[in-house]
């Protein structure tokens, strides 16, 4: 773990993927942890499923007093490839660390200063029949892959916080995120 | 989660009301959804639905009804509890107004949203401060905890025989109401230990009990003292502030979290420009402060967090500082035509008169409907005042400064 | 001519307050008779109900805003002169047209049967 103070988080997906629990269950893995404060702040609007969702999350060491948007995250949490293919969204991202939803390698390129990690969330969810009204959940998942990427949180503390909130489904949860944090890579980006 | 230990949960500030009233034991809790405050009510119901929760939960067809039910409820002696947001606060304002004027000890949370039309559902206080002279207590809440814990507090102070009135708790729709914190919930033991069970017999003025039957809500002539009763409850929530501060010394010592008093300054002892404001934005801008005394600049900055009764002793003696120069009161609502067009700078005019001449003094407006303020836009709100009072003017800024406000990233041309 | 006598609250009976600190949080009544005073002295108009074409539907006695009619099922409904004000909602409700508003100053018996 680095010496860093407050890490700021922007958790992308779309509706009905679990953005924005998944969010709100990192922040909980996160004081769980041993970090002081947790906020995380969901954007929500008229958004339904399919349209794309943001959520924010910062976790410290100390008291956290702000409750303004997270402008620049140290990471990007992506739950859907696709959300790139709008430029809103591919632009804003630099200087951070990316850590994205994807099967067959991302075909988005960023720019030099992002650093990329790669993980088949959705896969993982499809095999282990992860499935929320047809649609494969990848928060938890997600959370897996984040902790490989940043080290910042435990394997142990995922099962904890997902066992004690999901009940019965909590192990299937972890399970993913176990597979996640094992198939997590990092992205050459001139591969 | 168990009632018998003290717990830290990570939930949203919608969630920290719910555990408010659970936690006080509210008798009676009378629900209508409205965005954003629905998941107190469902927090609540899943609460009752449980068994963890022994109340009265009420489902009524409108907020009308919602804050008749409280009257009725109340005035049997029960301990009752709701929560609204905008539109269903102002389609409540008669009950609102009923509920004070019976001296009912009703605490309501408020997750505060802009007033349509247009529709918006975002935090902006323009909701609760419309109730600005209906007689309630009227405070704001500026963190997670802080909502949790004023409503035991709330209860306390209400239900004091010296006090009987009803107390609002604002936070903001969303920016708290929906973000998650980590909220710390005692035991039902300590708080039991600290907020004792309503009287048996009822509050001391109003009991409802067929066996004494009684009428109230009396028709009094205009040379009957209505009059005397309506000084009589101006004096009384006058009268509470020295009882808030008991309240919050008493919650201090017993769970060690210091609520301040009716205002929270942060390092204003030697500052030359003060920024006012409410809420969880008051919070925030300690980010701000911090950062600009780090560049030099001797700032500081005043949470009110009571704005029934109004705090104007406690402002006066912080800002009767001989070092400060100037001061700059936000607000997050909208009070149109008023001197300044915001609710609290219109009212903290009135207070000038006891502050140093010297002083520049600048009303401002940020973050209506839920528009997001960084702590960035709190920075430029500072150096925005210290540009006036070293310049006579303000420059170079994303803010609008018109008919002597300043509107924080007003879009003009 | 009104033969109620008077009686019941006096104004020295009712609680009156001199300074505002003296009031209760909130007025409230108790349930006296006649907390509004002998109101039978406002009436200018008396209700004169003839028994023998009274039908006991009660009406009267359920629209008297006063509440100054007694009502036996058995006996049929009485006024009592000293609250009635002599606003003849009862005799307009009245079905049976048994109700007559008869001046004040015209001498009349209470429950004239053979008007
Ligand atoms: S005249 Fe009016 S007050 Fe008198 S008995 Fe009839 S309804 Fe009642
Ligand atoms: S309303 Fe007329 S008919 Fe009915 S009880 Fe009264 S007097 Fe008799």
């Amino acid at each position: 773990m680095t010496s860093k103070e407050l890490y700021e988080i922007t958790v992308l997906s779309r509706g009905g993927q679990g953005g924005i629990l998944g969010n709100k269950l990192l922040g909980k893995i996160a004081f769980v942890d041993g970090f002081k404060d947790i906020i995380a702040i969901p954007i929500i609007g008229a958004e339904r499923r399919g349209a794309p969702i943001r959520a924010y999350l910062r976790i410290s060491e100390q008291k956290l007093r702000r409750i303004d948007a997270v402008k620049e995250p140290d990471y990007y949490l992506i739950l859907d490839e696709t959300l790139l293919s709008y430029d809103y969204i591919l632009s804003e991202i630099k200087d951070t660390t990316v850590i994205i939803n994807t099967e067959n390698g991302c075909s988005y390129k960023f720019p030099p200063g992002v650093i990329a990690y790669e993980v088949p969330a959705t896969r993982i969810a499809i095999d282990l029949d992860l499935e929320v009204a047809g649609q494969p959940i990848v928060n938890v998942a997600m959370i897996g892959a984040f902790a490989k990427a940043t080290g910042l949180i435990k394997l142990e503390s995922i099962k904890k916080v997902v066992v004690d909130y999901f009940g019965a489904k909590g192990e299937l949860n972890y399970e993913a995120s176990a597979k996640a944090f094992e198939l997590t890579r990092e992205v050459k980006q001139d591969e | 989660m168990t009632d018998e230990k003290q717990e830290t949960l990570i939930i949203t500030g919608n969630e920290a009301s719910a555990w408010g009233a659970r936690r006080s034991k509210a008798h009676v809790v009378t629900a209508f959804p409205i965005t954003p405050q629905t998941t107190v009510m469902e927090t609540i119901s899943e609460f009752v639905d449980s068994g963890k929760m022994q109340c009265n939960f009420v489902k009524v067809e409108s907020e009308h009804s919602v804050m008749a039910g409280m009257v009725g409820a109340s005035m049997t002696g029960a301990r009752c509890f709701t929560a609204t947001s905008g539109q269903g606060l102002l389609y409540m304002a008669e009950m609102v107004h009923w509920v004070s004027g019976s001296r009912l000890p009703v605490v309501t949370t408020i997750a505060s949203r802009g007033i349509a039309p247009p529709w918006n559902i975002w935090v902006d206080y323009s909701d609760i401060l419309s109730m600005r002279d209906s007689g309630w207590i009227i405070q704001f809440a500026s963190t997670h905890q802080e909502i949790f814990d004023s409503i035991l507090m709330s209860y306390k102070l209400a239900e004091d025989p010296r006090v009987m009135l009803p107390v609002f708790i604002a936070y903001g729709g969303f920016s708290q109401s929906h973000t998650s914190k980590p909220v710390v919930i005692p035991s039902q033991k300590a708080v039991d230990d600290y907020l004792p069970p309503v009287p048996d017999d009822g509050w001391p003025h109003l009991v409802l009990n067929p066996e004494k039957p009684i009428v109230h809500g009396n028709l009094l002539m205009p040379q009957q003292e209505y009059m005397e009763f309506r000084y009589k409850m101006h004096e009384t929530i006058h009268g509470a502030k020295p009882i808030i501060k008991e309240v919050i010394a008493d919650f201090h010592e017993k769970f060690g979290r210091n609520y301040h008093g009716l205002i929270e300054s942060y390092r204003c002892d030697d500052a030359k420009y003060i920024l006012v404001t409410v809420g969880a934005l008051g919070e925030q801008v300690k980010d701000a402060v911090d950062t600009l005394r780090s560049e030099g600049k001797k700032v500081g900055s005043i949470k009110i967090r009571y704005f029934r009764p109004f705090p104007k002793e406690d402002l006066v003696e912080i800002l009767g500082s001989k070092n400060l120069e100037g001061i700059v009161v936000v607000d997050r609502s909208i009070a149109y035509g008023s001197p300044t067009g915001g609710h609290i700078s219109s009212e903290f005019s009135n207070i000038l008169s006891e502050l140093p001449s010297s002083l520049t003094y600048l009303p401002a407006v940020w973050g209506l409907g839920g528009r997001d303020v960084t702590v960035g836009d709190q920075e430029s709100v500072f150096n925005d005042l210290i540009n006036l009072h070293e310049e006579n003017e303000i420059k170079e800024t994303s803010n609008s400064y018109i008919n002597g406000t300043l509107w924080v990233n007003l879009k003009v041309r | 001519m009104n033969k109620s006598k008077k009686q019941d609250l006096k104004k020295e009976d009712l609680p009156s307050f001199e300074d505002y600190r003296d009031l209760p949080h909130i007025p409230v009544s108790i349930g006296v008779k006649g907390s509004m005073g002998n109101t039978g002295e406002w009436r200018t108009f008396r209700p004169v109900i003839n028994l023998s074409a009274c039908n006991k539907c009660g009406f009267c006695y359920i629209y008297c805003p006063e509440g100054t009619i007694k009502f036996d099922k058995e006996t049929g409904p009485m006024v009592d002169y000293i609250y009635c004000k002599g606003c003849g909602v009862c005799a307009r409700e009245c079905p049976k047209d048994a109700i007559t508003m008869r001046r004040e100053t015209e001498q009349v018996c209470e429950n004239d049967e053979d008007d």
